[in-house]
């Protein structure tokens, strides 16, 4: 059974306006941010001094700036989140799609297959990232 | 879908190749990892051997290229990968099997570099298939990227790096133009399809004129590819990318963008056709076309300059590579000439007449004889204790080569004389349908300019000739290299030079490759029709274009 | 009443802001809940003085109150403390961090169907006249992109730890910042893919009828089971708990990205963490828990409630208060890891998720796809292909290569590195140890 508000996203002319409930819920939060940040200036103390100003490193005085190189692994993941991330994104409308495809369609096999050549590249590249020890983490 | 399919057949096979290669050459075994070449080398023969399978492609603008241009990347690419041997990882293959390292994946390259020049072959396949603007962007970026990285890891000097970070740059620099071209094409056109671009232009041209967008468009995107065929105004990293790059990667930079490049331009230009009058408006009868006025301004002087400035260029190196660099930009300027002169429209259209189809067979002939002058390049090396070995670069290292060296030496020779074009040799033939083509176009002009350029050429092409083969040797002969493949690739390809005396057979693939590219289809003959009514009131009635 | 003032629009606007009282109501609780099931697990008292009497002599009767009163004190004094900036930080992005943090956790969990849908009939407001009636979905928000619209607001909190330890301008904060973005990203590919493994077998985006699929065939927990799990487990990795708290791992990083943090920018990191908790485990209940369906295979509650005023919004009220518990209970099973299990080390945690969890979960999409495209998506045959995924699994475990870093390296002069002529003579206490067995009896040279 068809829930009766299945057509509602096929309904173009509908699609905007279930947005507006979102502009509403985004300003109350960010309302609510900012509120809770000024009050507390506010209220707060403020008293500042020369060590108190001093970055946090377990009482020792602070050596050079935390703006330094970092470690390329990080970079790494970086890059291969989003390969991992793209994919995943291009597979959200087939996951929805695909189910309500009937299996006795001549093309719902192709669908499978191209997916599956897709996810292919992908395995490709884990292996690969695999065998270039991206993700060993010592 | 399924005609995509088979039309796609040897790209697929080359991805798939590709795959394997990247996955194979990190294997732990070095017996494994060693098989990342023959892996390659066996993808391009079963592509090569589809793609001269394949049927041809009614909706590409270049309908019969398919065939001819990825059987003729499959064959270089083989050479190419004889040559490629042992480019990379050297010391620290040695190393590792003299037992001093522990082999790990991340300090080897292998595995990349050979796939990425699969992929960046697998590029200029797709450059040859493309049917849309879009796929054609893709196409040529997928020829470039991979060339970038090849660069740079090629070897471990410092020069590597920097000629991969300029050519990274000036890469970019090129996408960029013509990305901003192919945009102001579409804009101007409305639509991305190559063969639809035809269509609107042709409708534009037989109603006054080409829209200047789309003008501008085709000017902006014929000088970003400039970049990929090393023309002039995009030149400038040629010199520095070979001689900073390794040898047998230098080879590949001189065959692989530039095909890419040429393939996009062809597209594109046959997208416009060379069947305009000097004032834009298409052409009324079967007389003597040529590119619209702005275009043919564009390009002749891109070509004109392009075979000068590397002629000249030439004449001053003292390192091989930038020498062969140069010359690779000088016969980016002759085939430009060829390029403008366009397939041939006459009905009884020879196959001297066929500047495309001259372009197609210079580029492969260029390819393989290119390959026969940097193997030699590639296989001199000067030993280095760190195990890198250097290579020997200097025109004075050449010198008695044919003595202390006699099959480098006269790989050398041989080649040399192909790329100047001696009659016998394949070069000649080349050359030869490059003039005839030309001339047949009409071009006297630059004719006569590609007949200069060519004297000039014959004093660099002549050292590498004379150096080995008339001098005496300086001290020992010059240590090889341990790659029996690249020595067999180069023997390879000035046996390919020497014996294939006249080359009937590619030609008239060529020739094939090129048919049908640039006329104007019945389905749009209409347009033109309504144009040539006009003139044909005044005159006598004249026969409409030959289908 | 204006034309775009829709039904769904005025109910939705009143859901979210009496969702987010509910749910800071809440998190403030939750970490009173928490610190208690902390003490208990530990064996103490937890928080018990604090009332309600604020010290107040004719409010005695309210003190004590088993501690009750202590987020409301908490809270206050979040908001009475120095808000601090220290002199290197880069103001604006401080300012900004907990804000980006706390904006999508106050957002995210608006796409919550918690009453379902019910029918409304056509209301006589004060002010603004005469509302239209119609199918209305008791969410903070009804939008046709479904749970995409969760997943891209929750991970958007990703941004508030990367700024905030970049604008600290402190190594712990900054190294804190790292850790937790790699790890943040790393295990949102499992979390998609799972999802995708649901989604796959229900077909569509929208809360709504990923409960009438879960009311139709049973709760997706049935059929995807491994898929639930390591949702779970993504989870607990994407709201930093632990065993995945490495980026605020005391021992080493202090307190992690908001080490710099004080008053009310600290509290709103800590208000996100907590709200993330409740909206992951909400996404938990509707995607494998039947959202606010009571029993498994049984449909207690209509689908869609019809009649009258008060009726309906009972029936919405009974689904929210089945649904919440959900929510709560798993919300109390997060707490009980957090004091059962010991932290996780960093490369643990990464090589957990990129060799082990994302692999798992790109099987089980191929898997779960081929059984659909089988015809085989139902709930049987999906448990019997995810217990044989999970076997072969568990089949493979001791065939698969072994990373060599978790190696022990004995310490000397202790029972596994003795020094040389001290006799030994210990067994290994822990069966699972047997690989440690130190050495026994006299060492010589």
């Amino acid at each position: 059974m068809l829930h009766p508000l299945t057509t509602l996203a096929s309904q173009p002319n509908v699609a905007l306006d279930q947005y507006l409930p979102l502009a509403v819920i985004i300003v109350g939060a960010v309302g609510f941010a900012v509120a809770n940040i000024v009050l507390t200036k506010i209220i707060g103390p403020s008293r500042r001094g020369a060590n108190k100003g001093m970055s946090y490193e377990s009482g020792m005085n602070p050596v050079g700036t935390a703006r330094k190189r970092f470690n390329v692994r990080f970079y790494l993941i970086a890059m291969v989140f989003l390969v991992f991330d793209v994919e995943i994104i291009f597979l959200y409308p087939w996951a929805t799609t695909f189910p309500n495809l009937d299996p006795a369609n001549p093309d719902a096999g192709i669908w499978l297959f191209r997916i599956f050549f897709f996810l292919f590249t992908t395995i490709v590249a884990y292996v690969y990232g695999f065998r270039k020890g991206v993700f060993n983490f010592d | 879908m399924s005609s995509l399919l088979v039309l796609l057949a040897p790209e697929i096979v080359l991805f798939i190749t590709t795959c394997i290669v990247m996955i194979v050459g990190l294997w732990p075994k070095l017996e494994v990892r060693s098989l990342a070449m023959p892996i390659a080398g066996m993808g391009l023969l079963i592509a090569g051997v589809l793609a001269i399978n394949t049927p041809a492609n009614p909706e590409s603008i270049l309908p019969n290229i398919i065939p001819y241009a990825k059987a003729m990347t499959a064959g270089v690419g083989l050479l190419l990968v004889l040559l490629l041997a042992g480019t990379v990882d050297r010391s620290y293959e040695a190393a590792v099997e003299r037992g001093e390292l522990r082999f790990n994946p991340i300090h080897t390259n292998r595995a990349e570099f050979f796939a990425f020049f699969l992929f960046s072959l697998t590029g200029l396949m797709l450059c040859a298939s493309a049917t849309d603007l879009i796929w054609l962007f893709l196409a040529l970026e997928l020829v470039s990227l991979p060339t970038y990285v090849m660069a740079t890891i090629s070897t471990r000097k410092l020069r590597s790096q920097e000629a991969g970070v300029k050519y990274f740059f000036l890469g970019a620099l090129g996408a960029a133009i013509f990305l901003y071209g192919f945009a102001l094409l579409y804009g101007g056109t409305g639509t991305t399809n190559l063969i639809g671009i035809r269509d609107a232009l042709a409708e534009q041209a037989a109603s006054g004129g080409i829209n200047p967008i789309a003008m501008a468009g085709i000017i902006l995107s014929l000088i970003g590819i400039s970049f990929k065929i090393a023309a002039v105004p995009m030149h400038f990293y040629t010199a520095d990318v070979y001689q900073g790059a390794a040898a047998p990667v230098s080879a590949m930079l001189a065959f692989v963008p530039k095909t890419a490049g040429f393939i996009a331009m062809m597209g594109i230009l046959a997208a416009v056709g060379w069947q305009y009058a000097p004032g834009g408006e298409t052409l009324a009868a079967d007389g003597v076309g040529t590119l619209p006025r702005s275009i043919y301004v564009t390009l002749a002087a891109i070509a004109v300059l392009t075979m000068t400035v590397g002629n000249v260029l030439a004449l001053l190196q003292r390192s091989i590579k930038r020498l062969l660099a140069y010359s690779s930009i000088a016969h980016t300027g002759y085939m430009l000439v060829a390029l403008i002169a366009g397939p041939s429209i006459a009905a009884e259209a020879g196959i001297t007449s066929n500047g495309l189809g001259a372009v197609l067979f210079y580029l492969l002939v260029y390819g393989v004889t290119n390959i026969g002058t940097f193997a030699v390049v590639a296989c001199l090396e000067r030993p280095q204790p760190d195990g890198e070995a250097d290579e020997l670069d200097d025109l004075e290292d050449l010198r008695g080569l044919c003595r202390t060296r006699p099959v480098l030496g006269w790989v050398m020779v041989i080649c040399a004389l192909g790329l100047l074009g001696l009659p016998p040799l394949l070069g000649f033939w080349a050359k030869f349908l490059l003039f005839t083509s030309a001339i047949s176009a009409g071009e006297i002009a630059l004719v006569v300019i590609l007949g200069l350029n060519s004297a000039i050429a014959a004093f660099y092409y002549l050292k590498l000739v004379t150096l080995p083969l008339l001098e005496e040797p300086e001290g020992d002969a010059p240590a090889t290299t341990p790659f029996a493949s690249r020595t067999f690739a180069g023997v390879l390809s000035a046996a390919l030079v020497l014996l294939a005396i006249i080359p009937t057979g590619i030609v008239d693939a060529a020739m094939e490759a090129a048919d049908r590219a640039g006329t104007i289809v019945p389905a749009n003959i209409e347009a033109i029709e309504r144009s040539i009514t006009a003139e044909a009131l005044r005159d006598e009635p004249t026969p409409i274009i030959d289908r | 009443m204006p034309d775009w003032l829709t039904a769904q629009t005025f109910v939705s606007v009143h859901v979210f802001f009496i969702m987010v009282h509910v749910i800071l109501l809440t998190v403030a609780y939750l970490i009173y809940v928490e610190r208690k099931a902390a003490s208990y697990i530990q064996d103490r008292v937890g928080p018990n003085r604090v009332g309600f009497d604020f010290g107040l002599p004719w409010l005695k009767p309210l003190r004590g109150m088993l501690g009750l009163g202590q987020p409301l004190a908490d809270g206050m004094k979040f908001l009475l403390k120095e808000d601090y900036a220290p002199d290197r930080v880069d103001k604006k992005l401080f300012t900004l961090a907990p804000m980006v943090m706390i904006v999508p956790a106050l957002i995210g969990f608006a796409i919550i169907p918690w009453g379902g849908t019910i029918v409304l009939p056509d209301l006589d407001l004060p002010l603004i006249g005469t509302m239209e009636g119609g199918p209305i979905v008791i969410a903070g928000l009804h939008v046709n992109v479904g749970v995409i619209y969760l997943i891209s607001v929750a991970t958007l909190s990703v941004y508030g730890v990367t700024l905030g330890g970049w604008a600290s301008n402190n190594k712990y904060s900054f190294l804190g910042g790292l850790r937790c973005t790699a790890q943040m990203i790393s295990y949102e590919i499992p979390l998609g893919l799972c999802i995708l493994a649901a989604l796959l077998l229900v077909g569509s985006f929208l809360p709504e009828e990923i409960i009438g699929y879960q009311r139709d065939h049973g709760w997706l927990i049935f059929a995807q089971p491994l898929a639930a799990i390591i949702f779970f487990i993504a989870l607990l990795a994407e709201s930093n708990r632990i065993p995945f708290d490495n980026a605020e791992a005391e021992q080493e990083l202090v307190g992690g990205y908001h080490t710099e943090y004080s008053s009310m920018r600290f509290a709103l990191f800590f208000l996100a963490e907590y709200a993330h908790m409740i909206t992951g485990c909400a996404f938990f209940a509707l995607l494998f828990l039947g959202g606010y369906e009571l029993l498994p295979f049984v449909s207690v509650f209509p689908a869609v409630a019809e009649g009258s005023i008060l009726a309906v919004l009972g029936i919405a009220a009974l689904k929210f208060a089945v649904f919440f518990g959900k929510v709560l209970l798993l919300v109390c099973f997060m707490i009980l890891i957090r004091w059962s299990i010991p932290r996780l080390r960093y490369d643990q945690v990464m090589m957990m998720g990129w060799q082990a969890v994302i692999p798992i979960s790109l099987v089980l999409v191929v898997l779960t796809s081929t059984m659909v495209y089988l015809g085989l998506g139902g709930v049987v045959p999906m448990f019997i292909a995810n217990a044989i995924l999970a076997v072969v699994i568990v089949a493979l475990v001791p065939v698969l290569p072994r990373t060599r870093t978790n190696q022990r390296l004995p310490l000397y002069g202790s029972r596994f590195c003795p020094v040389t002529g001290s006799t030994v003579q210990t067994g290994p206490t822990d069966p699972l140890a047997r690989e440690d067995r130190p050495l026994q009896g006299t060492v010589t040279a």
